[in-house]
């Protein structure tokens, strides 16, 4: 009976998973406006298939991490971001700007600026981590503060580097941050962030157990046999490479890391060795939704930013949320 | 059974010094943990269940030291209430128990007793964080009972300072039927009413030095605790035997006789 419910509850969100997948593969709006339903063919279909791997990979990496992350600091409010790595790889990708316009080569765009966001989303989790050392282990608290440091400091390096563009070249970075699914992504980048979210997938349903466990306060966790310290250095390390991964690949995508674990959570409880999988289903799921409705809602010219539809529906399901669980969790 | 030896550890923490000499609560019966606010009770506590590192001596189970052992085989032979019992996830009570065997295998009709010693069974669905504080550390200590083998260390930090009377109660037996079955119990508390219900013997720190170690029916007295805890005491005749009583200056009149 305790058993079933959680599986129940695994199953459905497969399922809606699958809907939102098969809804990005099948219905998409045409130049002239009109939502039309089909297969366009295996060529023209590529792109949409393509479109739903990167968004399946990079949503199940975010809600993996969200969910292991809320567990590791003790807070449901946290999410991927909180290593610093959006800011890291946001300064990344302005300093590759800058340093293209004063080498006098032409703009980096789209899967050019992988490698500079993937470099400095782990340069920036690296000091996030060293800060964050106190009495030779990682603290959750020093580690939260020092990730709102390093980012202010990264995005003020960026803005720096973004002041010192010629004016043709602004702009770029201002894009850059609202995240996107690319149709035609580096395939590269998406192997790597398959695979970290495969591989942070497994690790967190693994060591589900002592996850859970790492719940309580830090005397409690060790007492009841937790190697407390080698787990936190692995689990953060697991989850900033592989939110690294996403934003290399897709840009920050704001909320999906933070909500995945929360409606998995709803619906198979908060046991992390089935609550991890199922935050990286949710993940999966909803970006791909996200990305399923920027396709549907007409603007006239153009299409909604990915980051815009995230965070419009996030930003309202954030402040929900902050309402449940102000009064809930720490108690 | 398991032999917990304190061998003159010392633990300094800022300008506070832990230095208590040598001392071995024995297998088989419970020690209480007494003395002033910020004494070394919790720090004694903390260093049993290796959380501390002392710069010298040592704290031995079973002549290794503590803090060096692997934490899967200290938590098979040790298990720790701590002060403050803090849930990080939105668990139901019975996880938190069940958190107890996370590393071992657990049936879950060991995981029901625990829960029923510590009167939880009727809660046992409910969030822990719509406990109440009392409650909140019954769970804590139904988790150390699920942890617990027979001859094993329990260790116990003002477990039950808001637990109420009859549960207070119930959980006195509970943890004296551990002793009686060869474990080893060091439990801090400031209530003296249940010292005197928990207590075979008495260790007294302060300043983070023993100043006294004995039998309870020689310290827990209205002669040796005034000079130990700086208050008055009184000692009123219970149901099983004396009672210790930390006199606050009762205004109640006298009951006719």
């Amino acid at each position: 009976m305790m058993q079933r419910r959680p599986m129940i509850g695994l199953a459905l969100m497969a399922v809606a998973s699958c809907i939102a997948v098969a809804a990005r593969l099948l219905v998409v709006r045409t130049l002239d406006g009109s939502l039309v339903v089909g297969w366009p063919g295996p060529t023209l279909g590529q792109f949409r298939v393509d479109a739903v791997l990167v968004a399946c990979s990079a949503g199940a990496a975010l809600g993996a991490s969200g969910a292991i992350l809320q567990t590791l600091l003790r807070n449901p409010l946290a999410s991927p971001f909180v290593l610093g790595v959006t800011s890291g790889a946001g300064a990344g990708v302005a300093f590759a700007s800058l340093a293209a316009s004063i080498a006098g080569m032409a703009a980096p765009t789209g899967a050019a600026l992988g490698a500079p966001a993937l470099a400095g989303a782990l340069l920036a989790l690296g000091c996030v981590l060293l800060l964050s050392r106190r009495h030779g282990a990682l603290d959750p608290i020093t580690l939260i503060l020092g990730g709102v440091i390093v980012g202010a400091i990264a995005s003020a390096g960026s803005t720096v580097a973004e002041a010192l563009l010629p004016p043709e070249r602004r702009g770029l970075l201002t894009g850059w941050l609202f995240g996107r699914i690319p149709e035609v992504p580096d395939m590269g980048s998406l192997a790597a962030c398959a695979a970290a979210a495969l591989g942070l997938t497994g690790l967190g349903a693994a060591w589900g157990n002592r996850l859970d466990g790492a719940a309580l306060s830090d005397d409690e966790a060790r007492s009841i046999g937790i190697a407390l310290g080698p787990m936190r250095t692995a689990m953060f390390i697991g989850c900033g490479v592989a939110t690294a991964a996403t934003v290399a690949l897709c840009g920050p995508i704001a909320f999906v890391g933070l909500l995945a674990p929360h409606c998995a959570r709803a619906l198979v409880g908060a046991r992390n060795r089935i609550l991890v999988p199922a935050a990286a289903v949710a993940g999966a799921g909803l970006l791909t939704a996200a990305d399923a409705l920027r396709q549907w809602i007409d603007i006239g010219g153009g299409r909604l930013p990915l980051g815009a539809v995230t965070a419009v529906f996030g930003g309202v399901a954030f402040l929900v949320l902050l309402r449940r669980t102000a009064a809930g969790w720490m108690a | 059974m398991s032999a917990l030896r304190f061998q003159s550890p010392i633990i300094a923490r800022g300008a506070f010094m832990f230095a208590p000499g040598e001392v071995a609560p024995s297998a088989g019966r419970v020690t209480v943990l007494i003395g002033p606010n910020g004494g070394g009770k919790t720090t004694a506590l903390r260093a049993a269940a290796g959380m501390l590192a002392p710069e010298q001596g040592a704290i031995l189970l079973d002549g290794a030291p503590v803090h060096t052992m692997p934490a899967a085989q200290r938590a098979a032979r040790m298990a720790l209430v701590a002060q403050r019992p803090e849930v990080g996830a939105p668990f139901s009570v019975r996880d938190v128990v069940a958190l107890g065997r996370v590393l071992r295998p657990a049936s879950p009709e060991r995981i029901a007793h625990a829960l029923a010693r510590s009167g939880l069974t009727q809660l046992a669905d409910r969030p822990f964080h719509a406990l109440s504080g009392g409650q909140q550390q019954r769970v804590a200590v139904a988790r150390a009972f699920a942890q617990h083998e027979p001859g094993g260390v329990l260790l116990l930090d003002e477990a039950f300072a808001a637990v109420d009377p009859p549960e207070a109660a119930a959980l006195v037996r509970e943890i004296r039927a551990e002793a009686a079955a060869g474990a080893t119990v060091l439990a801090a508390t400031h209530d003296l009413s249940v010292a005197s219900a928990l207590a075979d013997d008495v260790w007294c720190i302060a300043g983070g030095r023993s100043t006294a170690f004995g039998a309870a029916r020689e310290l827990l007295t209205r002669a040796a605790l005034p000079s130990l805890l700086g208050v008055a005491v009184a000692e009123a005749h219970g149901s099983r035997g004396t009672i210790a009583v930390a006199d606050y200056g009762g205004i109640l009149p006298e009951a006719p006789r």
